[in-house]
Formats: C-alpha cells, structure tokens, sequence
C-alpha cells in the first residue's frame, strides 16, 4: 500500500504541471502547406523538364534535341526508380507504437543516406550527359573555352559546390540522427 | 476515419486538446527541458496528432493513439537534438539532499522536482513512469509502446526505484 500511495503523491505533483498551449493554428497551416509544395514541386520538376523537352522535340524536329528529350526521360525514369525503392517499406509504420516509430525512423534515416549517395552517383552522369549535349548544340570547338564559360562555370561548377556542400551537410545532419535514433534504441531495449 | 473534413479535424482536434492538452504538454516537458523547445515540440505533437487523424481507424483507444503519436514526436525530437539526452543511470547525484522538513515545498515546487527527476530517467523507464502518472494502466502503456506488459512492470519498478533516489 505504501507504494500505491507514493504513486498517488508523485500523480497529483505530476499533474499539479500547468501548461499553457501555445497559438497553433498558424503552426499547423505552415505545415500542411509545406507538405503539400513539397509535393507540388516534385511533380512539377517531373513535368516541366519532361514535358519541356518533349515539347522542344516535337515542335523544333531536331534530332539532337529528341536526344536531348530522351536523355532527360532517361533521367527522369531513374530518379524515379531510385526513389521509390529507397522509399519501399518507408511510408508509415506498420503500428503506431513507439517500438515502430523507432524502427521506421531508423529505416527513414539508412535510406536517407543511401539516397544521399544515389543522388551524388546520378548527378555525374547528369552533369555529363548535359555538358556533352550542351557542347554539341552550341557547336562549341574548344573544349575548355567552353567549360570556361561563365554561365557553364556558374551552372555546372559553383553550383555542383553548392548542390556537395548542402549534401554533406544534410549527410551529417543524418547520420547523428541515426547515431541518436540508435542510441534511442538501445536506450529502450535495456529498458 | 477515412474521409475526415478539414472542420471536422479542427474539431477532434480541439476536443482532444481540451482533453489531454495538459498531459500532452507535461509529456512534452518530459522530452524537452528548454521551454522554448518544450513549446516546439508540444506544437510538433499537435500538429502530428492533426495529421494523423485520417489514420486513426478505431484498434486502439483514442487516448492510446494520441500518446502513441506523441511518444513518437519525443523520440523524433530527440534524435534531432545534437547532444541525446543522457540517460540518468551514470548521472545519478545520490549526494542530492531530500527535502528540508522545515521548509517544506509547495505542491508546484515539488511537481517541478518530480519533472526534473523525470527529464533524468532513461528514455524506457521515462515513457512508462509519464504514462503511469497520466493514469494509464500496464495494458495502455504496453499498448502506446509496443511493449508487453511484463516489460512495463518490470521498467515500471525499476523507474521507481531510481526516482526514489532521484528525489
């Protein structure tokens, strides 16, 4: 009974916590509509380089831009592929209990990484394929004045930078996630 | 509750509020110790109640299903954290002085200590204690955790045990 008691204590000083909720419809709005341009943008990357280079395809009837529609599909298709394996099995899971939350999270954060590593391995081919293409189109004769070329430095150069330093970045945000969610878990086993 | 409107939602969610917005708060300061990002995080919990309402289909309890999903927030907010919180077993100030009989603490002041001991436990014992002193019993914290309810027992005792020492 002393035991019960002390429960009963410790639960009327635990709940003796007043909290004030804080304005959260502003919150919650911000969120659904991130979530819904996250998608939105997916889509219309998907459309707007497909169908644009489609579109340029069919009403220029060259045969180096359908190589350049092509490519693009191409691209499309892969990064497509890719992403949805990493995605495979990651959706939700398959109870909300804690014990599969953790496990999910842990999935969300290898395949995040693997899909960190993916990317960097499609954007080389990318970035080729484009420079070659691009070289081509423009009757370009030298190959180092033309990867010279402010806009081709900008592009292709400062924005591969751009695009490895945000990767790391993201790659280390990662994996002390998954350091932590592994952590976490341990934490719980030995719980 | 496949087809849920978006009024009907802001509805639940203000039932659910009024119901457990104090326990999901004090389960927020559970995981958080910084009030601002307690406050973070008990918006975090909202907001991830709210979208997941379409989901709740009724297996469990809805009590159960919103402290699933907000155990769930506290995790995920931990693992974002750049330093974990440490468990407490390596922690322990054993050397802590009880209560002063002569200057005895308010019931908020106590509350505040109990918080404080809890933020201490290891992320196992901390779910089951915060969940039995909201009321819920080894089926429903088994239930919230995925855990069978020998396990509860067991952390729960264990908890206990450390908590006596904490305060």
């Amino acid at each position: 009974m002393e035991l019960d008691t002390e429960l009963a204590r410790w639960q009327g000083e635990w709940r003796a916590h007043e909290v004030i909720p804080p304005s959260l419809a502003r919150r919650v709005e911000r969120d659904t509509r991130r979530m819904r341009w996250g998608v939105a943008g997916e889509i219309a990357v998907t459309v707007a380089m497909g169908g644009g280079s489609v579109g340029w395809a069919v009403t220029s009837r060259r045969p180096d831009v359908a190589i350049l529609a092509a490519g693009v599909w191409i691209i499309i298709a892969t990064a497509w592929t890719v992403s949805i394996l990493l995605r495979r099995g990651a959706w939700q899971p398959s109870t909300t209990t804690t014990a599969a939350f953790m496990e999910i999270s842990i999935l969300r954060c290898e395949r995040g990484l693997q899909a960190i590593t993916a990317q960097a391995l499609l954007f080389v081919p990318i970035l080729g394929f484009d420079l070659v293409w691009l070289y081509f189109y423009r009757g370009e004769t030298s190959v180092w004045t033309f990867l010279t070329r402010p806009a081709v430095v900008l592009i292709a150069w400062v924005g591969t930078a751009v695009a490895a330093a945000g990767a790391l970045w993201y790659r280390r945000r990662l994996r002390r996630e998954l350091e932590n969610l592994l952590r976490l878990r341990r934490d719980l086993e030995g719980g | 509750m496949p087809d849920v409107s978006r009024s009907d939602r802001d509805a639940w969610l203000e039932a659910v509020l009024e119901a457990h917005g104090q326990a999901l708060g004090r389960l927020a300061a559970s995981y958080a110790k910084d009030l601002g990002e307690r406050e973070d995080l008990f918006q975090e919990i909202v907001v991830a109640i709210w979208k997941a309402l379409p989901r709740f289909r009724g297996e469990c309890s809805e009590r159960t299903f919103i402290f699933r999903i907000a155990h769930n927030r506290g995790i995920a907010h931990l693992a974002r954290r750049r330093m974990p919180s440490a468990g407490v077993v390596d922690e322990l100030d054993v050397q802590s002085p009880g209560p002063n009989p002569e200057q005895a603490l308010s019931k908020a002041q106590e509350g505040q200590r109990l918080l404080e001991a809890v933020q201490r436990l290891p992320l196992g014992y901390r779910q089951v204690v915060t969940l039995t002193l909201e009321g819920f019993g080894y089926g429903d914290i088994a239930d919230v955790l995925g855990i069978s309810e020998s396990n509860v027992g067991a952390r729960l005792t264990r908890a206990r045990q450390m908590l006596r020492q904490l305060l």
